[in-house]
């Protein structure tokens, strides 16, 4: 019996595509590709005392927001805290700190009360604590940043970074937007996660 | 617009190369505003994407051109070329994708780096380094492993010492419970051991290619007399994809393969009586080969099962490593495919290993005095006697003895046959008198000119002309109707020697 002639087209070549648009990017892609809107906070880091906090449960953008940030501010000092661990706070000026409410009460007490421009991301609102130590407060809820028009762009420029080359792609029209925002309202890695399963299973370039 | 503009040509139309190749090609750097350029460099490496983190391997570096000017309107051309890696293999999953790529950076200081990609397809070809040909055990290839650096090391350790300083605190509490969990996993074990005893699986194949004769031996003598519902083995692969990392990470998993195989059909296991049988699995076809990286992974197992009505099963799993047949030595293919057991799983009939087979094919010619020699590979008059005996099956009904009685009736008549191959393994456990038919071939098929299936152990004389037919070729000898099969409504038929 002979052995099976292995053969291969380019990954996802008949989409015109790279990859999966809806498969696990890199903290660089997720930065470049954020939709986000952060002039304004970028504009109010030389304020004394000036804290953001984006609020927002787990997939919602919240770490979107911040890696945009990063991006855009070369001394910025980043870390994300996992879960059930302690992390150090990072040298650097704005300081950004994801899931900062896993933050000790020590740590809290440290950075709230500093003079650093401070980003937070945080399930929790530490608005009271922030003014309590003299901050100047901003809080930004990330669900209601999200709404049908700004996904309709978000996963279109997703499907445009893994672009192979001129031609068509597929798209997602708005209906399909704002379906998926019916269906899972901001939690974008929900999305993002019945979205990879439908492009798995498209055999030609269509609109969805 | 782009500072540079940059194509990467492969000189393979398909961009589609074996592994241990010369991938070559051309890149061109078309310059669209004057730039200062530290150097053109190509990367060549593999790396992960989809659904889990990515993962990728070294990057090899070839330097097209060191610093220069570059001038807009300027078109550079770079031929280039490289020996292409022999693993991992290019694979196209459901959350898990590897890709190889060329990648061309244009070293631009003070600026966004101009730069492109651009993936080739990589197919079994040399044989890795790590595979020496043996099968017994899984092979691990060797990683970049970066050492960690003094900072991690000490961390890791004083991590350690609080975790053990935190089991002695804990310990009148923790050693009960260890024991009372301990000893009901024994007193499982024990459980089980008192229906099947002690249970010896071989499975002397866990580094497997695609469709390939898979062997599996078991072997138990039951301690009390039990009814089984069957003893089974599961074939199961799996995609697992990691996102995220820490405990904020997660898990995707995709079944890509899950069947099973009836190893020996539901009955009674008596006690005192050995259960001893020498099985071969079919192997499905599979490009999905064994991936083990730190956030994809694609993996294959084996579970047998001893399955026990309102009773624990018995039950082992194993790791299989699945790779390309061009690593093996010795891959052990059948003619092809599987029967079908009405219960729909894919049966194994027992006793039965596989062996290579080639696409030529050869006849054995009867002359036994008294027969009438037949060259043809159709149903000629040689095979009326043996047709008429189908028949005779066929109108009997199926359940009932009424087959094996007819059967029965023609037992000791030689009869010209030529039969329609399915597959041909090598006999192994022959259970009858004759010893000749040990080392043999056992023939699964069709008779010529008939639906009606037949199992034949041939001689160890005619392995010669057998291992060289595959599935739906003929082969023509003579042979004794000796036993109905009714599990598998097939004629048992012994090859009776030439003179």
């Amino acid at each position: 019996m002979s052995v099976p002639q292995l053969t291969y087209s380019l990954p996802y070549a008949h989409l015109n595509l790279r990859r999966n648009p809806f498969g696990e990017f890199s903290a660089d892609e997720q930065a470049a590709l954020a939709l986000v809107d952060i002039d304004p906070i970028i504009a109010r880091m030389n304020e004394p005392g000036y804290a953001v906090q984006f609020v927002g449960e787990k997939g919602y953008g919240k770490t979107t927001h911040l890696l945009a940030i990063r991006s855009r501010l070369s001394g910025a000092g980043y870390v994300h805290i996992p879960e059930g661990e302690r992390a150090p706070v990072p040298l650097g000026c704005p300081l950004l700190i994801d899931e900062a409410q896993r933050l000790t009460q020590w740590q809290q007490f440290q950075v709230f009360r500093s003079n650093t421009p401070l980003v937070l991301g945080t399930h929790r609102d530490f608005q009271q604590k922030l003014r309590r130590a003299g901050r100047v407060v901003e809080t930004i809820e990330v669900e209601q940043r999200t709404d049908t028009e700004r996904l309709h762009q978000l996963l279109n420029a997703r499907i445009e970074w893994v672009r192979r080359c001129d031609g068509q792609v597929p798209s997602i029209t708005i209906t399909t937007a704002d379906s998926l925002r019916q269906q899972y309202a901001a939690n974008i890695r929900g999305i993002l996660h019945h979205l990879y399963t439908a492009f798995q299973n498209l055999s030609e370039v269509t609109d969805l | 617009m782009a500072k540079c503009d940059i194509q990467i040509t492969f000189d393979s139309p398909d961009r589609t190369y074996c592994g241990g190749d010369t991938v070559a090609g051309e890149v061109c750097v078309q310059v669209n505003e004057d730039i200062r350029c530290n150097g053109i460099v190509l990367f060549h490496y593999w790396r992960t994407h989809g659904r889990g983190n990515t993962d990728r391997g070294k990057k090899h570096e070839i330097q097209l051109t060191s610093g220069v000017p570059l001038q807009a309107g300027e078109e550079l051309r770079f031929p280039f070329e490289f020996v292409a890696e022999i693993w991992p293999l290019t694979y196209h999953g459901h959350y898990i994708n590897v890709d190889h790529f060329v990648h061309v950076g244009v070293d631009v200081p003070w600026s966004f780096d101009p730069k492109h990609e651009e993936e080739y397809i990589l197919l079994p070809g040399e044989r890795p380094p790590e595979f020496s040909g043996g099968r017994g055990e899984v092979i691990e290839f060797e990683k970049e492993v970066t050492e960690a650096k003094g900072i991690v090391k000490v961390i890791l350790f004083v991590i350690v010492a609080l975790f053990m300083v935190l089991f002695a605190a804990f310990s009148v509490v923790l050693i009960p419970l260890l024991l009372v969990g301990g000893g009901i996993y024994w007193a499982w074990k024990k459980m089980i051991a008192s229906r099947v005893g002690e249970v010896k699986l071989k499975m002397p194949h866990l580094v497997v290619g695609p469709g390939e004769d898979w062997p599996v031996e078991l072997s138990f003598t039951p301690k009390k007399t039990f009814p089984v519902n069957g003893i089974t083995v599961k074939v199961f692969a799996q995609e697992t994809a990691t996102s995220g990392s820490g405990t904020n990470s997660t898990t995707h998993r995709h079944t890509l393969h899950e069947e099973t195989h009836t190893l020996h059909p539901a009955g009674a296991m008596l006690a005192g009586e050995e259960f001893s049988e020498q099985f071969t699995v079919s192997f499905p076809e599979t490009d999905a080969w064994s991936i083990a990286e730190s956030d994809n992974k694609v993996t294959w197992s084996a579970q047998v099962r001893i399955d026990i009505p309102r009773f624990p099963d018995w039950t082992q799993k194993a790791e299989l490593q699945v790779v390309p047949l061009e690593f093996l030595d010795d891959p052990a293919h059948s003619g092809s495919g599987r029967s079908q057991s009405a219960s729909g799983h894919t049966s194994v009939p027992p006793a039965a290993v596989g062996t290579a087979s080639r696409a030529e094919s050869e006849f054995r010619e009867a002359d036994l005095p008294g027969t009438v020699a037949n060259n043809d590979a159709g149903a000629g008059e040689s095979m009326a006697p043996l047709l008429a005996v189908v028949a005779e099956i066929d109108q009997a009904g199926r359940f009932g003895n009424e087959r094996s009685e007819i059967v029965a009736a023609a037992d000791g008549h030689t009869y010209d046959v030529v039969i329609q191959i399915d597959r041909v393994s090598t006999t192994f456990g022959f259970s009858g008198d004759d010893d000749a038919f040990e080392n043999g071939r056992t023939v699964i098929g069709r008779i010529a000119g008939s639906d009606q299936k037949v199992q034949l152990f041939a001689w160890e004389s005619s392995n010669d002309s057998l291992d060289y037919l595959s599935r739906g070729e003929t082969w023509q000898t003579r042979a004794t109707v000796r036993s109905w099969d009714s599990l598998y409504d097939r004629l048992v038929m012994h090859e009776v020697p030439f003179d």
